[in-house]
């Protein structure tokens, strides 16, 4: 028969440690980080069209691929809370569209650095571009929801309403360069591109990976805590107020 | 501009990014420690 100790209980511990998968991850990142990098730095061969400025490839397409990763598990942490209404799901979703955020706005600015040398424009409209804008916009304004509703039932429920109505724009940016004539070239893939390339990709995507798992983890975490504090808080308070009254 | 200034531009970018985030995180997180065990000791103390 298993028995729980009460001391193990989160309610009963000041705080809980840091799982350890989470910590190893806050190192495991930024090193394989640096490891990619420089190896995409320094081992890529110089594209025929491009020349070096092909080497941008290796941050732009990873921080897109995690920033519809990001998106992707928002839509299913959304679904789960409206389906099961577990707040924990609810904070996998607003953690997981933080970094959506991040990593949208990130792959714009990253986008507009490669355009102006290769396009000879900073932005333009194209439909790939404008709709990964407008992902952006949503992922702000989910977090703007989030921010100004006040009451957490209803915070929750809505924020998991945008949240799903705007991963569903994901598909629509993937397929973008296919459904309409754009200046972005088509979906950059281990399949599209000379295999010579794909390993520094491969390695950079990882390692962007490891960071978009621990800026979700560690946001979760973070907002539990916070919430635990609160609660701790109101249980004082309402303490207080029932001795008052005794 | 040279080709070689885009590339440090998004390489220098992305870092600022992921660096500055990370941090925000850590901090974010030992507040929130912070919170929680104050709440906690507080509460033992009215006890």
């Amino acid at each position: 028969m298993t028995t729980v100790s009460p001391v193990s209980t989160p309610t009963r511990r000041a705080v809980e440690p840091a799982p350890r998968w989470l910590a190893a991850l806050g190192w495991i990142a930024p090193l394989s980080f640096v490891a990619a990098q420089a190896a995409a730095l320094l081992t890529s061969p110089p594209d025929k069209d491009m020349g070096d400025l092909q080497k941008i490839l290796y941050v732009h397409v990873p921080a897109a691929w995690m920033a519809f990763l990001a998106f992707l598990s928002l839509f299913v942490s959304s679904v789960l809370f409206l389906w099961k209404r577990d707040d924990r799901h609810d904070l996998v979703a607003a953690s997981s569209a933080e970094a959506a955020a991040v990593l949208t706005g990130l792959t714009l600015a990253l986008g507009s650095i490669w355009g102006r040398p290769t396009w000879g424009v900073w932005w333009t409209w194209d439909a790939r571009l404008t709709s990964t804008a407008v992902l952006f916009l949503i992922s702000v304004g989910y977090l703007s929801l989030r921010a100004f509703t006040e009451d957490p039932d209803r915070r929750a429920r809505w924020s998991a309403a945008v949240g799903i109505l705007g991963a569903l724009n994901v598909p629509i940016v993937y397929m973008s360069v296919k459904w309409w004539r754009t200046l972005h070239q088509v979906q950059s893939a281990p399949s599209t591109m000379d295999p010579s390339y794909v390993r520094g990709l491969r390695t950079n995507a990882f390692a962007f990976l490891f960071f978009l798992i621990w800026f979700i983890g560690m946001r979760y975490r973070a907002m539990r805590l916070e919430r635990l504090a609160e609660q701790r808080q109101e249980e004082m308070e309402l303490g207080v107020a029932t001795g008052e009254r005794a | 501009m040279t080709n070689w200034t885009y590339i440090w531009m998004a390489y220098g970018l992305t870092w600022i990014v992921l660096a500055s985030y990370s941090t925000y995180l850590r901090l974010r997180v030992r507040r929130a420690e912070e919170a929680a065990r104050g709440a906690h000791e507080e509460r033992g103390e009215r006890r």
